[in-house]
């Protein structure tokens, strides 16, 4: 099995796909870093906190642009760069046909789907931590560090360390949430000999569930989605997130993932190979 | 008797309401070059993916090394090399890295075997070159420097020579008769090419529609076939109108003082005395050979159509 997965990883190192995503995210953070030292954005939180409280320096730090970041990302680009990646691993192999030379060797294909898998896991947990430890490095470097400041139903002011630390579980919940939808993409790669189809399903997923989440009719189903559970980083901020609450979205998430993963397992086990 | 190094027994593959391998039964023994022959869509690459294990059979059981392919796969496989189709390979990486990868599945090989088979196959020179700067050719040659890496006992090619130019099929004729002559490799050799298996190969098994329809050494399933004889005579009209009176002959054409003649092989020599007895000269009479090619087109169209 370490074999399996020490060759998987250095497949992926050596794949230009695998580095898209960072690449991609890295640019993103620069720019939106950049914005927001040089633009004139959230003028209006500004004007709205100096009506009340005496401004020193910037609420716009690098807690800030962690905490705003993740609101562009945890939708698009994240699940996208994670799809990207976790829907190719399989599907690559079968649409160039390395699949046939990998399964005539003496590997059994349950080790080739768990080191792949694995290969996966790191991946997109180090997409998205790696985007929170960037973020914050850049946005110190660009704007400085302090408090969070948010606004919701009046002004929340985070210290450092509690904001570092909401912070690292918001990031930790996202990450969890982009492995459930990697590991869906994961899953249709296995029956399917192009990235493509895999990206799209797990896109598609991960739409459809935040468009039935407002659906009145299906407010059933509101604590089994996907969107539902990640979108709890919002409130990782306000305090008003138990452990409960926490321990609850990261089962259903973890939850998506097993099942993604056992339906792909059975389907890749049980399929001829015919690419 | 040689030990039994592949083996089928009633493999049965259908897709769907078509069925691609119908009762397949054949067995190679150490040390054979085996030609696994049949036109294309008759079942030759999907037998080999079930002997690989890529393709679950519906009914009947695969060997390899005395291993049933489905219930000890990775002991049938181990010591098994195999292209199934055309070889593939990471085309982000070199031969050599390529290599590396695919040995570490078999419990990994030194520099020196992976330099070797490379060597082998005339790819050391470009061993670090990424595999999508390779021809076609050369892209075949590592498949079967792939093949050769788990120091195999058997190996399995599909086609090996598909797609390449007069040199490099010729090549790899060679490099299979130098595999199995001077490494004692078994090797089963699916190809729809007839001259190919003639000149490579000892023993053929002829697949038509999923069905195996001939199976033996190449020569003896020429010799089987034979029954053609040219005789040479001074008046070949003559001795055309003599041998036409007797039911067992058949004289098929008479050309350039030849006289083409389908009998018995018993008849032969009577038909010749004959001949003699009735005052004719008779310089020659040489057996036709019936080539692999012949021999094929009437099985299969005995046994199917060629698609």
């Amino acid at each position: 099995m370490l074999t399996s997965l020490r060759l998987e990883i250095r497949k992926a190192l050596r794949r230009s796909r695998s580095y898209i995503g960072p690449v991609a995210m890295s640019l993103l953070i620069l720019a939106v870093a950049v914005g927001l030292k040089h633009g004139n954005p959230f003028d209006y939180m500004r004007r709205l906190m100096e009506q009340h409280f005496i401004i020193t320096g910037s609420f716009i730090n690098a807690a800030f642009l962690c905490r705003h970041l993740l609101e562009g990302i945890t939708y698009f680009f994240l699940p996208l760069f994670a799809c990207l990646v976790c829907g190719d691993l399989l599907a690559s192999e079968a649409a160039d046909g390395t699949i046939r030379t990998l399964l005539c060797r003496p590997v059994t294909r349950t080790q080739v789907m768990v080191s792949k898998y694995l290969v996966a896991v790191v991946y997109v947990i180090g997409l998205t931590i790696g985007t929170g430890v960037l973020a914050y490095l850049v946005g110190a470097l660009i704007l400085g560090r302090g408090s969070l400041v948010l606004l919701r139903g009046g002004i929340w002011v985070l210290p450092e360390p509690t904001a570092i630390l909401r912070l690292a579980q918001a990031y930790g919940l996202v990450a969890v949430g982009m492995l459930a939808v990697g590991s869906i993409a994961f899953a249709v790669s296995t029956l399917l000999s192009n990235s493509n189809g895999a990206i799209g399903t797990a896109m598609a997923v991960l739409w459809g569930s935040l468009v039935i989440q407002e659906i009145e009719y299906f407010s059933a189903l509101k604590p089994y989605l996907l969107t539902t559970q990640l979108d709890l980083w919002r409130r990782l901020f306000f305090g008003s997130v138990t452990a409960h609450d926490l321990a609850r979205a990261v089962t259903v998430m973890l939850t998506y993932c097993a099942v993604s993963f056992t339906v792909g397992l059975l389907v890749f086990r049980r399929r001829d190979v015919l690419a | 008797m040689p030990d039994v190094v592949l083996e089928t027994i009633e493999l049965t593959k259908s897709f769907r309401k078509r069925r691609a391998v119908d009762e397949l039964s054949l067995r190679v023994f150490e040390g054979d070059v085996y030609g696994f022959l049949g036109p294309n869509g008759a079942g030759k690459s999907t037998t080999i993916r079930m002997l690989t294990g890529l393709v679950r059979p519906n009914r009947g059981t695969a060997r390899l090394l005395g291993y049933d392919v489905r219930a000890r796969r990775l002991d049938a496989i181990r010591h098994v090399g195999a292209i199934v189709e055309s070889p593939a390979f990471y085309k982000y990486l070199s031969a050599r890295e390529n290599l590396r990868i695919f040995s570490s599945l078999s419990g990994g090989c030194d520099r020196k075997r992976i330099d070797h088979v490379l060597d082998t196959v005339g790819l050391l020179d470009r061993a670090n070159d990424k595999v999508k700067t390779y021809s076609h050719g050369m892209v075949q040659r590592l498949g079967i420097a792939q093949a050769l890496l788990p120091n195999p006992r058997l190996v399995i090619l599909d086609e090996p020579t598909s797609g390449l130019d007069p040199q490099g099929m010729k090549d790899v004729r060679d490099l299979i008769l130098q595999l199995a002559r001077e490494q004692k490799i078994t090797v089963f050799l699916s190809s729809h090419l007839l001259h190919e298996i003639e000149q490579v190969c000892n023993r053929v098994g002829v697949i038509s529609r999923g069905k195996l329809i001939a199976e033996g050494a190449v020569s003896e399933l020429l010799r089987r076939e034979t029954e053609v004889v040219e005789f040479t005579v001074n008046d070949p009209p003559r001795a055309a109108e003599i041998l036409a009176r007797f039911e067992s002959l058949k004289v098929l054409n008479s050309e350039n003082g030849r006289l083409a003649v389908q009998g018995p092989e018993g008849s032969i020599p009577e038909a010749n005395r004959i001949l003699v007895g009735e005052g004719l000269a008779v310089s020659a009479i040489i057996p036709k050979m019936m080539t692999l090619e012949d021999l094929f087109l009437k099985l299969v169209q005995e046994g199917g159509h060629v698609d």
